[in-house]
C-alpha cells in the first residue's frame, strides 16, 4: 500500500528532526535541566565577579566544568533515556534503526548543553578574559559534557530502572572524579608500582576528567612546568593535553554511544 | 500478507512459543485467541519485529521479519496490550514525534485525536492521561501512519464498551480498504461475528481454526463443555467433533473424561 514511500525512511533527514524536535522538547520541561540552566547563568556570574583576574575566572570555569558540568551530562543522560523506556515498545516497532534513537538522542542533548554552556561563559568576557582562552575552555566544557551525556545515556539504556540507571552513574562519576586518584594513591605505596610512574600516568591521561583537568590547568600555565618531566609519558602528554583530550573525549564517547545502540539493538520485551 | 512458520520462542528454558504457523490475508480480520500465556501477544512481538525468534521465519508482505526487519516496519502499525508513552509530553507531541518520523503530515495528528475524541486533551502530558485515554491515544498512534498492516494486542482492555465496538467498525472499515489486521484477544465473545478468521492459540502453538460467526464465551467453555459431554457419554467422539468444532473448537488429543471414554480427533 504505502511501502515504497516508507521504505525510503532509513536515513532521511526527518528522522533526525524528529529526534532532535522530541528531545528538545522533553529538555525544556525536564527539572534537571532547568536546575541546571539556572546553575549554570549564576556559576558564570559567579566566576566574572569573583574572579580576581582574568585566568583566575578560567580557574573558576575549570572546577564548574569538573564538579558541576560532568554531573548535570550524567543526570540528563540518564534522565533521557529513562523517560521513553516505557515507550521503547512503540518505539522500536517504527522503521528506523535503533541506535538513531541513541545518536539522535545524544546529538540533540549535546546541542542543548552547547547552549547553555555558552550561557555560562559570556560573563567571562565581562571579566576581561581573553576570547580565545575562553572560547578554547568553551570547547573543551562542551567535549566534557559529551562524554557524561554519553554515559549517563548508557548507564541509562543498560539499567533496568531509573534508581539502578542513577546509582551506575553515580558510581562512575565518583569513580572518575575521586576513585582512580584514591587507588592510586593506596597503590603508589607499593615499590613496584612505584618503579612504573607511566602506569599511573597512563591510568590518569585515561580518565576523562583527569585528562580535562591536566589540558585545562597547563593551558592555563597553574602547574608548573617541570612537572613535565617527570617521564617521558608524562612530557609527551603535557606537550600534547590538549589533542590528547580531544581524542580522550572523542573515544570514550563514541565507545559510550555504540555500546548504546548494541544494548538497544539486543533490547527484546 | 502475514506468513509465520513453526515459529519456536524460549526465555530461560521455557518454551512460550512451540512452533507457531500461522497466516493473515489482506481484506481480512484475522483474530488470534486463546487463554492467557497461550504465546498470542509473544507471536505479535516476533511480527512487530520486537521480538526475535529462536528459530522459524516469518514474512510480512514478503519481507522476512529479521532479516529485513525495517523494511517490515515500514508497512506495519502495532498497538501494544497497554500503550506507554514519553511522561512529559503532550498527546499532541506525541503523535507529531511518530509523525515526524514516518513521513505523516503533521495535520494528520490533529485529525487523529478528533477522531478518537481527544482533541481537547490535545496539550495534556500523557502521564495525567487515564488509561482508558492512552488507550485510545494508542489507538490514534496505530491508524496514525495509515500503514497496510496493522497488530493489535489486546486492544480496548481499558476501553468502555462503546469505544470497544467503535474500534471493531473501525477495523473491520480498515479491513475493507485492503489492510491486514491481526488481533489478539482473550475477550473471544466480544469479537463474535466482527472477524473473519478466528484462530486458536494455545500452549504456543496454534491449534485450529474456530468460526468467527460463532465464538464460545471463555475458554473454559472450550474446555469444560467438551470434556464434560463427552465425559457423560451424552456425545460419542465423533459427534462431538461435528457439533463441537463449529462453537468451541477441540485441541488435537487422546482421551477425555474420568470414565475412560476415549477419542482421538483433530
Amino acid at each position: 500500500m504505502e511501502m515504497n514511500s516508507t521504505m525510503s525512511l532509513h536515513f532521511h533527514p526527518r528522522l533526525l528532526r524528529a529526534l532532535f524536535g522530541r528531545e528538545f522538547r522533553a529538555a525544556l520541561i525536564n527539572r534537571y535541566f532547568q536546575v541546571f540552566c539556572a546553575l549554570g547563568l549564576m556559576g558564570g556570574i559567579a566566576a566574572a565577579v569573583f574572579g580576581e583576574d582574568s585566568n583566575a575566572t578560567a580557574v573558576f570555569y575549570v572546577q564548574i566544568a569538573i564538579y558541576f558540568v560532568s554531573l548535570f551530562a550524567l543526570l540528563a543522560g540518564v534522565g533521557s533515556a529513562q523517560a521513553e523506556r516505557e515507550e521503547w515498545q512503540l518505539l522500536f516497532t517504527q522503521p528506523l534503526p535503533r541506535a538513531w534513537c541513541v545518536l539522535g538522542k545524544f546529538c540533540a542533548l549535546l546541542c542543548m548543553f552547547g547552549g547553555v554552556l555558552l550561557v555560562m561563559f559570556v560573563p567571562g568576557l565581562f571579566a576581561g578574559s581573553s576570547i580565545h582562552a575562553l572560547g578554547q575552555l568553551y570547547l573543551e566544557t562542551l567535549l566534557l559534557a559529551a562524554i557524561f551525556l554519553a554515559c549517563g545515556l548508557a548507564a541509562g539504556y543498560f539499567a533496568h530502572d531509573r534508581a539502578q540507571a542513577l546509582i551506575v552513574g553515580m558510581s562512575v562519576w565518583l569513580l572518575l572524579l575521586f576513585g582512580l586518584d584514591l587507588v592510586a594513591l593506596f597503590a603508589a605505596r607499593w615499590s613496584a608500582i612505584q618503579n612504573v610512574p607511566d602506569f599511573w600516568v597512563a591510568l590518569l591521561m585515561f580518565n576523562p576528567l583527569d585528562s580535562f583537568r591536566i589540558n585545562a590547568l597547563f593551558s592555563l600555565q597553574q602547574i608548573p612546568a617541570e612537572a613535565a618531566n617527570k617521564t617521558a609519558l608524562a612530557g609527551w602528554w603535557i606537550a600534547h593535553s590538549g589533542v590528547w583530550f580531544v581524542a580522550v573525549a572523542v573515544f570514550w564517547s563514541v565507545m559510550l554511544v555504540i555500546l548504546s545502540g548494541l544494548r538497544l539493538q539486543r533490547w527484546e520485551e | 500478507m502475514i506468513s509465520a512458520q513453526n515459529i519456536v520462542k524460549s526465555y530461560g528454558g521455557k518454551s512460550v512459543l512451540r512452533g507457531i504457523s500461522l497466516c493473515a490475508d489482506p481484506k481480512q480480520i484475522t483474530l488470534m485467541v486463546g487463554p492467557n500465556g497461550a504465546g498470542k501477544s509473544t507471536t505479535i512481538k516476533v511480527l512487530a519485529g520486537l521480538i526475535r525468534p529462536d528459530s522459524g521465519t516469518a514474512h510480512l508482505n514478503g519481507f522476512d521479519v529479521v532479516r529485513r526487519r525495517i523494511a517490515t516496519q515500514a508497512s506495519t502499525a502495532y498497538l501494544p496490550q497497554r500503550p506507554s508513552f514519553h511522561p512529559k509530553l503532550t498527546c499532541l507531541e506525541i503523535l507529531r514525534f511518530y509523525a515526524g518520523l514516518r513521513g505523516v503530515p503533521f495535520s494528520r495528528c490533529e485529525a487523529m485525536l478528533e477522531l478518537i475524541g481527544l482533541s481537547d486533551a490535545a496539550r495534556v502530558r500523557t502521564e495525567k492521561l487515564s488509561g482508558g485515554m492512552r488507550q485510545l491515544l494508542g489507538v490514534a498512534f496505530l491508524l496514525l501512519a495509515d500503514a497496510p498492516v496493522l497488530l493489535l494486542d489486546e486492544p480496548g482492555l481499558s476501553l468502555d464498551p462503546g469505544w470497544r465496538k467503535w474500534l471493531q467498525q473501525k477495523l473491520r472499515f480498515e479491513a475493507e480498504r485492503g489492510k491486514i489486521v491481526l488481533v489478539t484477544t482473550h475477550l473471544i465473545a466480544e469479537w463474535n461475528d466482527v472477524a473473519d478468521r478466528c484462530l486458536l492459540c494455545r500452549d504456543g502453538i496454534i491449534e485450529r481454526e474456530l468460526d468467527p460467526r460463532n465464538l464460545p464465551d471463555d475458554f473454559d467453555e472450550v474446555e469444560s463443555g467438551c470434556d464434560a459431554l463427552v465425559a457423560k457419554g451424552e456425545l460419542s467422539p465423533p459427534r462431538a467433533t461435528t457439533r463441537l468444532q463449529q462453537p468451541f473448537g477441540l485441541r488435537n488429543k487422546d482421551s477425555v473424561g474420568d470414565d475412560g471414554v476415549a477419542a482421538t480427533w483433530k
